[in-house]
């Protein structure tokens, strides 16, 4: 049994697996039994006669499965089905509207003597054990090459729209920008002679292949321009009078740990110079596509230490997510645009654990976010990259008000804080869209104040947290 | 005893490899407690490592332990890390460099507003 179908099935319960037959005829029962979806030719191996229990019951038509995610997610086109049957070769026959109505149990290649579907592990032994059956192998993840959505701007309004959904001039009002708040930011860097950047980066490092940190440390810069873009939205300065930081007054401490992205140690590098810095917050917009625990411990232990890792989910759409952003440990981050619509590109994926076991947990603003890039330049993009620094800078707000409060309760508070609007399915959007004022309000346990500051910021008459204690808490209550 | 991990991605590169490969490593947590103190990960990293250079009579190419994490990376022939992973010490085995990317490439524009 392939190490894919093993890590699916102990994450979620079951697997989608590609089951090889040994002949084309051995499918025979998938079509009697199941009346599924099949392509042409499938007819007349229907009239093989076997008397074997079909290949079919072996599948499992499950809420966890690709295919009913795809189902429930609303895709109008260039759905994942319509991959998954690409990438078999297959054309898609059946509208999508009809296809949307009953997810198959399982799918027939014909041409192909193949079969795809979602199995348990009563299935995957029983596939194993058929002499019909060749081989079975884990279907990897469908991972679509998205060229970059990237579009030159200019900083027209003098707020982003992002930070205005999240009530972050509210907080300014108030004296709060994150003053004294550290942010680790782990990314492809940042551009340290940027207007907006250079006062926000207080430290910065690189790691070698190993996770060793290059000595001497160069000066803040950006192998890239997604590092400066969201490190721009954490806690760019205003520049001019126009703001693309949630907390503009928030230091970050930035490790460069992706270029090509795929070395364990650098990133481990990263948080571990991070931790020794005193982050409260750790921002990053990254992870492996599927799931992959090994990271699973090292989260734990940013918890312990009164971190809170605010994570993107990933950008491959439903059913879909990337680790560690995937874990029921981190704030999982989707993206929304301005109109409060989950954008089609954030993942989203339903896991076989009680304890959250839906990503992302929230909803950020992830779509046309201006923010900087090197060159004292500022550009447009999309992504759960852009949300979850977003989310990350709302947390540097509320800790800085409520300076007592554990990142338990800040993650709690903004949980509590999330709305779904009417066009936000729960599946896609978990916990929906979180109002920064409703998450102090939670955190406190007082009124947003309003009005002028009388010298100290926010005033906080009751001891922070006294509204939101523990995750599970707030998961209960926001789901009621 | 406490359950070990080892990523089957390091797993077939040890088996592969002729020349040197380089891991990460997580080692057990103390009871009650989610990770060792600075100091203590050192040492448990330098038993466990001393423990291996022992039996074989050579030690590894590179380490860097990540002491606030509880774990370390360490690059040595495969023999090695393979005696490694099998050390009480360890809790998580796992390639370094593993074969995606962690890096989210953003969505084209038409993707991007949908209900």
């Amino acid at each position: 049994m392939s190490s894919l179908i093993e890590q699916e099935l102990e994450a979620r319960g079951v697997a989608q697996v590609i089951v090889i037959l040994k002949s084309q005829g051995a499918a025979a029962g998938i079509e009697t039994v199941s009346g599924a979806r099949s392509g042409a030719g499938v007819a007349a191996m229907a009239a093989v006669a076997d008397s074997r229990p079909s290949l079919a019951s072996c599948f499992v038509s499950s809420a966890l499965s690709l295919n009913s995610q795809i189902a429930g997610s609303g895709l109008r086109d260039a759905s994942m089905f319509g991959e998954v049957a690409a990438a078999a070769g297959v054309a898609t026959s059946k509208p999508l509207k009809d296809r949307r109505k009953a997810p198959p149990p399982v799918r027939y290649y014909p041409n192909l003597g193949v079969l795809l579907g979602t199995v348990d592990q009563t299935g995957l032994a029983s596939l194993s054990n058929d002499d019909r059956v060749a081989q079975v192998t884990g279907a990897p993840p469908i991972s679509p090459i998205w060229p970059e959505r990237v579009a030159a701007a200019t900083l027209k309004e003098t707020v982003t729209w992002g930070l205005k959904a999240l009530k972050a001039p509210q907080f300014w009002d108030q004296g709060v920008k994150g003053r004294g708040i550290r942010v680790g930011h782990l990314d492809t860097g940042v551009d340290g002679k940027h207007p907006a950047l250079k006062a926000a980066i207080a430290d910065f490092a690189e790691f070698d292949t190993l996770g060793t940190l290059t000595n001497p440390s160069p000066a803040p810069h950006d192998t890239g321009e997604h590092g400066s873009h969201t490190a721009g939205t954490i806690a760019g300065r205003p520049v001019k009078g126009r703001n693309i930081g949630v907390a503009p007054e928030a230091d970050l401490v930035s490790a460069l740990v992706i270029e090509g992205g795929n070395v364990v140690a650098r990133v481990l590098g990263g948080m571990d110079w991070a931790l020794g810095k005193g982050i409260r917050i750790l921002s990053m917009s990254l992870g492996f596509r599927g799931w992959w625990n090994n990271f699973i411990p090292i989260i734990e232990i940013l918890r312990s230490k009164n971190v809170l890792p605010v994570i993107a989910v990933g950008n491959e759409g439903p059913g879909t997510s990337r680790s560690p952003g995937n874990y029921p440990n981190v704030v999982s981050v989707g993206a929304a645009d301005e109109q409060r619509l989950i954008a089609n590109f954030s993942s989203s994926q339903k896991f076989a654990r009680t304890d959250d076991a839906l990503v992302p947990d929230l909803v950020g603003p992830g779509v046309a976010i201006v923010s900087s890039t090197p060159g004292g330049k500022y550009k447009e993009m999309d992504g759960t990259s852009m949300a979850t620094p977003h989310i990350a800078g709302l947390a540097a707000l509320l800790m800085q008000a409520a300076p007592n409060a554990t990142a338990n309760e800040v993650e709690a508070a903004i949980f509590k804080a999330c709305k779904r609007g009417p066009n936000m399915a729960e599946d896609r959007a978990n916990r929906g869209f979180p109002d920064g004022m409703v998450a102090y309000e939670h955190l406190t346990g007082t009124k947003f104040p309003t009005g002028k500051p009388k010298g100290k910021p926010v005033p906080t008459k009751k001891k922070a947290g006294a509204a939101a204690s523990k995750k599970s808490t707030a998961k209960k209550s926001s789901k009621k | 005893m406490p359950r070990k991990r080892i990523d089957p991605k390091l797993a077939t590169r040890l088996k592969a490899a002729a020349d040197s490969v380089e891991a990460v490593f997580t080692l057990q947590p103390p009871a009650a407690a989610v990770v060792a103190e600075p100091e203590e990960t050192k040492r448990l990293v330098a038993q466990a490592v001393e423990r291996v250079t022992k039996q074989l009579g050579y030690g590894p190419e590179q380490m860097n332990v990540f002491s606030n994490l509880g774990a370390f990376a360490i690059r040595a022939d495969s023999k090695f890390l393979g005696e490694l992973a099998k050390q009480p010490e360890i809790k998580v085995a796992m390639a370094n460099e593993q074969e995606s990317s962690m890096v989210i490439e953003a969505p084209k524009k038409e993707t991007a507003k949908k209900k």
